[in-house]
């Protein structure tokens, strides 16, 4: 990448680490279930942008670790284990560039979130006493729905204005070659 | 190595570096000096939200429109009752206090300051301002809006930030008191959704629908008589030692923008 896309990025990243701390906390339905960061580093991983995926994760989670009202959750911890996961998952099981493959890859990163959530709220109880409320589990649904919308949308989106995701065969070639 | 392996090994190194970094205090000036600089970006999103909510929250159905109207006519009626006593009240009071040579010392002064962001997970209401310890700011200190109307208190504080917890946050403890006495007569909890309840109330204690409530003073850094609230209900069993109401906020907290933390006088800089 370009140093100007990797400026555009850094911006785009703490914007987007303001828009899920400061702006979530006072938005009406339907923005409130609208929390991007965790599909867009997955599209970046579609992309074979990983660097990016990691950056926009570590940066985006360090604001909302700075400016989060609420008790500590880990959110860079958090997000930068996520990347490692779905890195993991991108080369290893959803291999393949797909509608499908790009919402189990969203799933599974919003579903890793809670998960990890949940044991940083336990270990900061016991360790430290502090009791971070998590979000109801309905709320949890509908920020997990509007993501595999939203990644559905990007995909179809990148999809139609580029080549990155059509699988090319030459006409020369039969089938079976 | 692989790819993945050395990856790993790279996002685990910074983790353990800022975890490090973090426990060390060695970060917290960076991080203070970082919260200042996003701030007036925070203050922003917050205003917009702000914003978009209370202009989402004006597209009201006609049938909520009336019950409000008829609601608010009620309550209207009973505080205008109050009113006029309370004017007959003043103006005497007033009286007194040019007779008495009386001059009023409250003893405290307030710090405004903007909301930068709000707690993302609605069960909490804690929201983050732009002033902390380098104004003077501590822990307990209460946050007050328009003229004095008590909407929490500061329960972390950072440099050049703080956290304020608000009566409604579920963690949230104030003593109260009824308006014009100074004797606490129970405790406001709050119950998350913006909403708060009186607890802890005497059986013997008379305590009816509109009634207001105001800090008692029995707290260190809380001056009393600000208003925290009115009484929509009382609840009570003729077999319970303590009965319990429910509160509604003077000022919708989910709103807020700019607060005045009270900072008693001798904690000024410079004082």
């Amino acid at each position: 990448m370009r140093r100007s896309s990797w400026a555009i990025l850094g911006a785009a990243s703490v914007a987007a680490g303001i828009y899920e701390s400061a702006f979530l906390g006072s938005a009406p339905f339907p923005f409130c279930y609208l929390h991007p960061v965790l599909p867009c580093c997955v599209l970046f991983f579609l992309l074979n942008r990983r660097a990016a995926a990691y950056a926009t994760a570590g940066l985006s989670g360090a604001v909302m670790d700075l400016m989060s009202a609420g008790p500590p959750g880990l959110v860079t911890v958090r997000w930068l284990c996520i990347m490692l996961m779905i890195d993991l998952l991108a080369e290893g099981v959803a291999t393949n560039r797909s509608l499908y493959a790009s919402m189990l890859l969203v799933g599974a990163a919003r579903l890793a979130d809670r998960v990890l959530w949940l044991m940083a709220a336990w270990s900061l109880h016991f360790l430290f006493r502090l009791d971070p409320v998590l979000e109801s589990w309905a709320r949890f649904l509908g920020i997990l729905s509007v993501d595999l919308i939203l990644t559905a949308t990007f995909f179809v989106l990148i999809s139609l204005f580029t080549k990155r995701f059509v699988i090319s065969v030459s006409p020369r070639r039969t089938r079976y070659e | 190595m692989t790819r993945q392996g050395r990856t790993a090994l790279t996002v685990l190194g910074a983790i353990l570096a800022l975890a490090v970094l973090h426990i060390t205090t060695i970060l917290v000036p960076v991080e203070d000096w970082l919260r200042s600089a996003l701030a007036p970006l925070g203050s922003a999103a917050t205003s917009a939200g702000t914003g978009l909510a209370k202009g989402f929250k004006g597209r009201m159905a006609i049938e909520q429109c009336n019950e409000k109207t008829a609601d608010l006519e009620t309550r209207l009626s009973s505080v205008s009752v109050d009113y006029v006593r309370l004017r007959a009240l003043e103006e005497e009071n007033e009286v007194l206090r040019k007779t008495l040579g009386y001059i009023q010392r409250e003893g405290f002064d307030a710090v405004m300051a903007r909301v930068i962001s709000r707690s993302a997970v609605p069960e909490r209401a804690l929201i983050m301002i732009d002033r902390g310890s380098k104004d003077g700011l501590e822990t307990g200190m209460a946050v007050v809006v328009g003229d004095g109307v008590f909407v929490g208190k500061v329960s972390a504080i950072q440099e050049r930030t703080a956290t304020v917890t608000l009566l409604s946050d579920p963690q949230s403890r104030v003593a109260v008191a009824r308006s014009g006495q100074r004797r606490l007569i129970g405790l406001v909890e709050g119950r998350s959704n913006w909403t708060a309840e009186v607890t802890l109330i005497p059986q013997q204690e008379a305590l009816d629908t509109n009634d207001i409530l105001v800090t008692s003073g029995t707290e260190e850094k809380v001056p009393p008589n600000l208003t925290v609230g009115q009484i929509n209900k009382v609840e009570s069993q003729p077999t319970d030692p303590f009965k319990q109401a429910s509160l509604q906020p003077l000022v919708p907290l989910e709103y807020i923008e700019t607060v005045a933390v009270l900072r008693p006088q001798a904690l000024r800089p410079g004082s």
